[in-house]
Parts: structure tokens; C-alpha cells; sequence
């Protein structure tokens, strides 16, 4: 492993002994660094630093990978400096976390051409947050944004390459992935995709060609569009769209569509005149021209979207019309004002105007996106059945998922990212956490610790109802909400006896709320074993009485990680939950499990007190020593990698105004515990027997 | 009470409020008023509900008293509390016993900031009773016949907390407002601040884009009142560019990847 210390290998033995060492485990007998070693040679001593910083890193990640790196990276020291170099070597590795070694060695082999003039280029990773939202502004359908080599819409998702570079300008290239997203979601918003698309196309002695000159006809209609719409993006695109820069006959009819308002048809009847003439040369910011993957997205859309628009208005009206639901079509009729943002929806069905619940406007919306108008048929009633029959035939439970799924929660659990401190950047989506449920043990736990701990149970909880919330008179104010009765008949005998009068006369109500929310994360690790578990719940059960006192609404949750993939949080209360049997029971069943990845739980954690609605949030973590995890990948989740992780989770978690705050048992009070905690408070514990004592006691100190 | 009096008369407004009527909403407040019925106004911050109000209050000739509802105002903020002058105590009347009184329209703001126990104190002036109990004076005031209750608040506020109660509400009737059409709202900006038309649509349109965001990392999408904010600052000579960063983007969040989203969307139109 190489040391920021080392010095930088000067001879050709000591680069080939470095070499050997870190990238051993790619190594035969029949394939070894000698070639390597000549590549290295001819660099200078700062670059060799570099490249030895980065090899373990990558090979750590995958032998194969640092072998291939060690061979290739060094060529790129022509035409990057340090910073260029450390986000080519991100993208490869967050390639390798996503998508495996093939795609990842793609990456690094692939990215030769672009090398020279990667100043100004922007990663898509860099900007995916902002365009999420610049997309669900533009309005309509729910787009997800994924990563891939070629720029294409399916129209629920659009697929953006991987980095974008314009004149050498990353305020420029940021401005190109913002035109380029506009435009995709442009070709999907305004009609270019059709189910009778390829039928058209077909009266063309070349309907791949034909196809060809309609996208290219179309990706300028839709740019003129949204150069009328958006204007300051109109004046980005304008250098592209200059009619003299095209050929005749494109130039007249590119600069008949982008000038009017015109449809799909237009661009229909403009296809004969362009068809057979060389294609003009597209501007960076258009896709490819292949609406195949679009079509079958749409035609997947439209049948599931039936079913489920049928489902919605089966199930509504079966709430209104409990009895009867014969409907008859001639008098029932879908009125879309407008396709354009504000659209306002009034369906009549039977002559009656119906109020369209939110799920049946968001459907039928998307329909009316995609068609045109809603069909007369989506209305009509199937049979005796009604709507309900056929939306529950094949395909029922795929019209159930979420419209937009992409958007969504993955199904199964939580995907959280984690922070890798040698790459100095996240992995993303990289731990799996599912939230479970703790079954109910019947050791009297709860009573027990009551027992045990009365006298300062007792002393406790006379300091606690002290802090409770509540409303209080404050005396002899200035002003206030009425006079102070006494205070005022002293001050008026005062005055009388001729004294001087106190003029505080009033007093004043207020209102003490401690609108506190304290999620508390409990060490199920392994490790906590005995005596420390017994503490660990012995502790929870004071805290919990202690909140119930205090009424601060809380919650509790276990966590126990095996490999990132298994990182599981015990639900043992919810916030909503009152602190009941049911809740003790599960207290009580807290026992340890497998090891303790901090990170993701931090994370989750965070995420779930951030929907808290309180003033003060607070985060306690109750745990038995360093985090660290069984892994497959080189040093895991452990020493180092998992003090930075935590630490990260911890600043995340201020960002977000919440209060951390750690408590940790630990008898040999490690060093490590200020590098972790840093951007915490915490406290430390040596003897587990105190756990019991102190808890409730910091508790209270913390939030008063 | 003649100093009263003349305090109440300072809240008659005699110049006409500028607003612009989505639909039947100052015939549905006649008609509140003239029954006797205190009128609800809901809808999201910035739309025109204050503003309708003190258009309303010019039509019908009422004073205008407007409270704007926190949570530390108390019964006696609003009833009103006896003053110590020279070692007497002399009664003040609160704003919305003046306006019982007097016949004024009393507007509460964002009613739902108020705690319970302050908002109860409406409940009898809100019925047929139209009377006010005030506890400290032992009397009961029986309200002026011109007198009109208008509450507002913004059922946009997902907290559980700040929910209006069913015995409340069921004492109103209800009048919903939202942010006006396009082509109205431009209007409304060319109106209140002599903008061109063309960047009136502009603005609205930037403002359509960020309402897009609401519920997708943003709580509410640019008001009226913003878009009228950022007008004014385009027509006193700000690019505006710059004047919608000002008055929009950055009013509407702190998060930085929001900011930067919201700057792009601007980006694309100014």
C-alpha cells in the first residue's frame, strides 16, 4: 500500500517491486509488469506519485481493473492535469459500482478520444440532481434520468451521456445538458412519438431513411417550440438553428417548422420534399434519431395506463353509486380545456359532472399527453362487470406499481449512498437498507429496570415533569395579558402610603412547548453481547419512560448491517406509536445481531426525522465502539472507511439541522473517537453499568 | 367612544383595491355579508386573498380590520385587556371587539397560526348568537349588524398541527382561491406594475415552471405577489435576469441543487 510519505519510486526495480505489490493478485506467471514498468519509466516522479496514490485504490476495487489502469492511465498524463485525472478516475469507478468490470474498463478504454479537451466537461453525475428538478419543472409526465452513451427519450426516461463538453466552458457545457434534457423532454411532450408512427413511415421505398428525416424535421420543430416558450434557451440554440447554415431543400422546410406552430403533421408532409437528401449536420444538443425504444415505452404506457384509468374510475364511481353502474356512453364525455400547464379535466359520465380524484387527473393526463384526447372506448363499461372486469385481468397487478416507478422508492428498502474518503466522493446507491420488524419478546424487561432503578426512577422523574411543556403565568410585566391583582393592590397601597409604586403591574401567559423529536438508533451489532446489551436495554427502557414524561415524541429503531447489501433497521417504535406493551415487548427482544455499517443507518435515520415536524430534532446513537462491517472489497468497511463514512453521515446530518448526538461504550476510550465524532458531540462511557444511570440524566441536560 | 371611533374610521379604505375576479367570488361575499355568514378563504400564499379582502371592504363601505395570527397571540390580543393609567384601570378594546362594535370587517390572517384556545373565542360570533363574550368585563357584546368575520388560511400546510378544527370550519362559508390563469395572471402584473406584456408572460411563465416543483422539493411554487415583486424591480430598471433571482429564486429556497435548478429554468427564459 502506498503512503502519502513514500518516496515516489526512482529506479526500475523499485517501480516493478511497487507495481508487483499492488497489483499481485492480477499477476501470473505468464503475465507480469514488465511492460508496466517501461510505461512508468518515462514518467516524472510527481506523476508516478499520482498514479501510486490511485492504483491501490483501484485495485482494491477489482485486481483486474488496477491492472488495466496501471497500463492505460498513464497516457492520459499528456492531456489531464491532477483535478481532470481525479474525476476521469471517478467516472470509471462509479462505472465499476453500477454497472460491473466490463463497464468499467469500457469507460477507461473509451475515453481516450475525449482526453485532450476535458477542462471544461461536465459530469452528469455532477449535475443529475439539478436536471431532475429542471425536468419535473418543465412540466408534465415524471422523467428519470439515467446514464448512457447516446442521448435518446423513451419518454419516461432520458437517457443523457455520461459528460458533456462545449468550448471548453463548464458554465457552457452545464448550459448544454439543461438544452439537451429541454429538448428530449420536448420530443416527448409534443406529439413526435405515435403508435401509427411506423405505418406512415412505411409509404417510403426506405423506411429506416424515411424515419430518419421525420426525427431530424421533428427535432427542429421541437426546438422552435421551445425557443418561442423559453426564450433565453432560444438564444443558446440560436447558433444552431441558423436556416443558412442547412442545405436546400432543408433549409426552407427547417425554417418553415421551427417558425410556426406547427404538428406532427407538418412535419409528416414536409418528409417527402427532404427524403433522399444528405442529413444536416445536428447540434449537440439532439438525441439519436431512433424512435423504436420510445414507441414501445408508449405502447406499454397506453395499455397499462387503460387499465388502470378503467380501474380508478370503476373504483370511484363504485364509491358513488354503490348499487347501480350502468353508464351509458353517448352522454358521457371527457372535456380537457387544454393540454398546456393548468389544465383543467371535467368528466361527465351519465350526463353528471364528476369530480376526478388526483390519481384518475394524473392518468388521465398522461393519456391525453399521448393521444391527443381521451378515446370514447376508456369510457365505455365492459360488459356486466363494468370498469372493474378488465382492469382486472392480465397485467391487474402491473397497473397497480407506480406510474412513476423511477421516481419512487426501489421496491425492496432504501438505497443510500456511501461516502468513500480515498476517492474523496460518494458511491452511489451503494447500501440496500430495509426497514424490519423486531418480534415481541416476552422477558419482562421493562419491569424489571423499573424495579431495579426505583429510587432514581423516582428522583428522575421529579426533575423531568419540571421541563414538561406547558402554559405558565410570569408575574409583575410591564405589560401583559391582565393586571396582576396583587401585585397591583400592593403597588396601590404603596402609592397610597406614599411610596414609590412598583409599575410592573401585569401579568403575562406563556405557552413552554418543547416540540422536540428524538430518534434513537440502538447497536445491535454483535459485538454488544451480554452485559452491554442488558445495559443497552435497560438504558432504552429509563429513556423511553423519561420521554413519555417529558412528552417528546420519539422514536426507536434498531440496526445490525451484513455487507452493504443487508443493512437491516429494526423498527421497535415509530413515532406515531404510543409507548405500549406491544412497544416494551420489542425493547425487551433487542438482541445482537450481525455487525455495524453507521453510515446508511445515520442516513436513514436523518431521513426519517427530517419529515418531523419539530423545532428541535435530535439524533441518539447508542453504540459499542467503531463501525466496521464484513465486506468482500479490499479494507471494507472498517478502520478508516468506516470512521469517514460515519463521520460524513454525521455532517449530512447537520446540514440538515438535525442534532446529533452519540453515546458510546467503550473501555478503552479509543483515539479514534474525536475523528469520528468530530462534527458531533458525544460522550463516552467506560463502564456499561453506568449506561442506566446517566442516560436519562444527558437526555435531560441535552434538551433543557 | 369617540376616540374609537375615529381610530375605526381610519380603517375605511377609500381608494379601490386592484383585483382581479377569477369568477363569482365578490357576488358570493355580498352575499355572505349580507346574511350574516362569516366567509373562509383558503389558498396557497401570495394568491390574492388578503388583497380581495381589501377589495372587498372598499365595496361595502366597511372599515377593514386585518390581524395577522401568530402563536403567541392570546384571547386578551384579540378581546382586549384593561390598562393601568395614573393608578385607574381603564378597558381597551382588542382589535376584533372594535370591529364588533363598529361594524367593521374583521380579517384574521393565516388563522390557523393562532393556538385553539384563542381561536374558540370566535366560535359565538361565528353562529346565529353574533355575539362576543368578554370574560374580564363580564358582558356579553352583541355585534354590530355590519359586522364580518373573514378568516384565511392555507390548507397547503401538510404539519397536523396546523389544521383547522371541524367545529371551526363548519361555521363558514368556504371560498377556495388559487394562483390565477396565465393570460390573468400576466394581466394582473401588467396592472399592478405597468410591465410590458411580453415580460409579464415571461414571468408567469418562469413562475408555472417553479409551481411544477411544488411537492418535488419545493413546499410552494412562486406566488402572485412574487412574480408582482420581481415585475417591480424590472420596471425600476433591474435586468431581469437578476431581478428574478432576487425576488423569486432565492426567496423560494436555501437548498443549493433547488437554487441551481430554479437558476437554470431562469436561465432558459430571461
Amino acid at each position: 500500500m502506498n503512503r502519502p510519505h513514500d518516496p515516489p519510486p526512482d529506479t526500475l526495480e523499485e517501480i516493478e517491486e511497487r507495481l508487483e505489490t499492488i497489483l499481485e493478485a492480477a499477476l501470473s506467471s505468464r503475465r507480469t509488469v514488465t511492460g508496466i514498468v517501461q510505461i512508468w519509466a518515462q514518467r516524472t516522479p510527481e506523476q508516478r506519485r499520482l498514479l501510486l496514490h490511485w492504483l491501490p485504490i483501484l485495485a482494491g476495487l477489482n485486481p483486474e481493473l488496477g491492472f488495466q489502469c496501471a497500463r492505460i492511465v498513464p497516457a492520459w498524463l499528456d492531456g489531464l492535469d491532477h483535478e481532470a485525472l481525479t474525476r476521469r478516475l471517478q467516472e470509471v469507478m462509479d462505472r465499476y459500482d453500477q454497472s460491473g468490470l466490463q463497464a468499467a474498463l469500457e469507460a477507461l478504454r473509451g475515453d481516450g478520444g475525449s482526453m485532450r479537451n476535458d477542462a471544461g466537461s461536465v459530469r452528469l453525475t455532477e449535475v443529475m440532481g439539478v436536471l431532475t428538478h429542471f425536468v419535473t419543472a418543465l412540466g408534465g409526465r415524471r422523467l428519470g434520468i439515467v446514464e448512457g452513451a447516446i442521448p435518446l427519450t423513451t419518454t419516461e426516461t432520458l437517457i443523457l451521456p455520461p459528460s458533456l463538453s462545449l468550448r471548453g466552458d463548464p458554465h457552457a457545457s452545464v448550459k448544454l445538458y439543461d438544452c439537451l434534457t429541454a429538448h428530449l423532454w420536448a420530443l416527448g411532450r409534443f406529439g413526435t412519438y405515435f403508435m401509427e408512427l411506423p405505418e406512415r413511415l412505411s409509404i417510403h421505398p426506405d423506411p429506416e431513411a424515411a424515419s430518419r428525416c421525420y426525427l431530424t424535421l421533428e427535432a427542429y420543430r421541437v426546438d422552435g417550440i421551445l425557443a418561442r416558450r423559453l426564450p433565453g434557451l432560444g438564444r443558446f440554440m440560436a447558433p444552431w438553428l441558423d436556416p443558412d447554415r442547412f442545405d436546400p431543400p432543408w433549409n426552407t422546410h427547417l425554417a418553415a417548422l421551427m417558425a410556426e406552430e406547427g404538428s406532427v403533421e407538418e412535419s409528416l408532409n414536409r418528409l417527402a420534399a427532404v427524403y433522399g437528401s444528405p442529413l444536416p449536420e445536428p447540434p449537440p444538443f439532439h438525441g439519436a434519431l431512433d424512435f423504436k425504444p420510445a414507441l414501445s415505452t408508449l405502447q406499454q404506457r397506453l395499455e397499462r395506463e387503460k387499465r388502470l384509468f378503467r380501474k380508478i374510475l370503476g373504483t370511484t364511481l363504485a364509491q358513488m353509486k354503490p348499487i347501480q353502474m350502468a353508464v351509458d356512453p353517448r352522454e358521457s364525455t371527457l372535456e380537457a380545456a387544454t393540454l398546456d400547464d393548468g389544465m383543467t379535466l371535467e368528466l361527465r359520465l351519465d350526463g353528471q359532472p364528476l369530480i376526478l380524484p388526483d390519481d384518475l387527473q394524473t392518468v388521465t393526463r398522461s393519456i391525453i399527453q399521448d393521444l391527443g384526447q381521451l378515446p370514447p372506448e376508456y369510457l365505455q363499461a365492459a360488459g356486466p362487470g363494468g370498469y372493474l372486469a378488465d382492469a382486472t385481468g392480465n397485467g391487474a397487478a402491473e397497473a397497480d406499481a407506480p406510474l412513476t416507478s423511477h421516481a419512487d422508492l426501489p421496491e425492496d428498502g432504501f438505497l443510500y449512498p456511501e461516502w468513500d474518503h480515498q476517492r474523496q466522493g460518494y458511491r452511489r446507491d451503494w447500501c440496500r437498507l430495509r426497514e424490519r420488524t423486531l418480534d415481541r419478546s416476552d422477558d419482562p424487561v421493562v419491569a424489571r429496570t423499573l424495579e431495579k432503578h426505583r429510587g432514581l426512577w423516582q428522583q428522575l422523574r421529579r426533575k423531568l415533569e419540571w421541563l414538561r411543556g406547558g402554559d405558565r403565568w410570569l408575574r409583575r410585566q410591564e405589560q401583559g395579558d391582565e393586571v396582576d391583582m396583587d401585585v397591583w393592590l400592593d403597588s396601590w397601597m404603596e402609592e397610597r402610603m406614599g411610596q414609590e409604586s412598583d409599575p410592573r403591574l401585569f401579568r403575562q401567559r406563556r405557552h413552554d412547548e418543547r416540540n422536540i423529536a428524538t430518534l434513537i438508533l440502538v447497536d445491535m451489532s454483535g459485538s454488544t453481547k451480554g452485559w452491554v446489551n442488558e445495559a443497552i436495554r435497560e438504558s432504552l427502557v429509563l429513556l423511553c419512560k423519561a420521554l413519555e414524561v417529558l412528552q417528546d415524541r420519539f422514536a426507536v429503531y434498531g440496526f445490525s448491517s451484513m455487507t452493504r447489501k443487508h443493512c437491516d433497521c429494526y423498527v421497535i417504535k415509530r413515532f406515531e406509536q404510543p409507548l405500549n406493551p406491544e412497544v416494551e415487548g420489542r425493547i425487551a427482544a433487542i438482541a445482537p445481531k450481525d455487525y455495524t455499517r453507521m453510515g446508511v443507518f445515520l442516513r436513514h435515520a436523518t431521513h426519517l426525522l427530517n419529515q418531523q415536524p419539530a423545532r428541535i430534532r435530535l439524533l441518539i446513537t447508542i453504540s459499542d465502539g467503531k463501525p466496521e462491517d464484513y465486506d468482500s472489497f479490499q479494507d471494507g468497511y472498517r478502520g478508516i472507511y468506516g470512521l469517514k463514512d460515519t463521520r460524513q453521515a454525521l455532517i449530512e446530518a447537520k446540514h440538515l439541522g438535525i442534532h446529533p448526538f452519540c453515546i458510546t461504550i467503550d473501555r478503552e476510550a479509543g483515539d479514534y473517537l474525536p475523528q469520528l465524532y468530530g462534527p458531533a458531540r458525544y460522550v463516552v462511557l467506560d463502564d456499561v453499568r453506568l449506561l442506566p444511570l446517566k442516560i436519562t440524566d444527558i437526555y435531560r441536560r441535552l434538551t433543557s | 367612544m369617540p376616540h374609537n371611533a375615529i381610530e375605526v374610521e381610519a380603517n375605511l379604505i377609500r381608494e379601490q383595491p386592484y383585483f382581479a375576479s377569477q369568477g363569482s367570488e365578490i357576488d358570493l361575499f355580498t352575499a355572505a355579508f349580507h346574511n350574516h355568514i362569516p366567509v373562509l378563504l383558503k389558498g396557497p400564499t401570495g394568491c390574492g386573498k388578503t388583497r380581495f379582502v381589501e377589495h372587498m371592504a372598499w365595496r361595502l363601505q366597511r372599515p377593514l380590520i386585518t390581524v395577522s395570527c401568530h402563536e403567541d397571540m392570546t384571547t386578551s390580543d384579540l378581546v382586549g385587556r384593561f390598562l393601568a393609567v395614573g393608578g385607574e384601570t381603564i378597558w381597551q378594546d382588542g382589535p376584533l371587539t372594535r370591529a364588533v362594535r363598529h361594524g367593521c370587517i374583521c380579517y384574521l390572517d393565516e388563522i390557523v397560526e393562532a393556538r385553539k384556545d384563542t381561536i374558540v373565542v370566535i366560535h359565538p360570533l361565528a353562529d346565529n348568537r353574533r355575539v362576543l363574550p368578554i370574560d374580564k368585563l363580564g358582558m356579553l357584546l352583541k355585534a354590530a349588524p355590519e359586522f364580518c368575520l373573514v378568516i384565511s388560511y392555507n390548507p397547503g400546510y401538510q404539519s397536523v398541527l396546523k389544521d383547522l378544527k371541524q367545529s371551526t370550519r363548519q361555521r363558514f362559508v368556504a371560498m377556495e382561491f388559487d394562483y390565477p390563469p396565465a393570460s390573468l395572471e400576466a394581466e394582473i402584473l401588467h396592472s399592478e406594475t405597468g410591465i410590458d406584456r411580453t415580460m409579464a408572460d415571461l414571468l408567469v411563465r418562469f413562475g408555472h415552471l417553479t409551481r411544477n416543483l411544488k411537492g418535488n422539493g419545493l413546499e410552494e411554487g412562486a406566488s402572485t405577489r412574487l412574480l408582482v415583486h420581481a415585475a417591480r424591480l424590472i420596471q425600476s430598471g433591474t435586468a431581469p435576469a437578476l431581478a428574478s433571482e432576487a425576488a423569486i429564486t432565492r426567496v423560494l429556497t436555501d437548498d443549493a441543487e433547488m437554487l441551481s435548478a430554479i437558476q437554470a429554468l431562469s436561465e432558459t427564459i430571461f
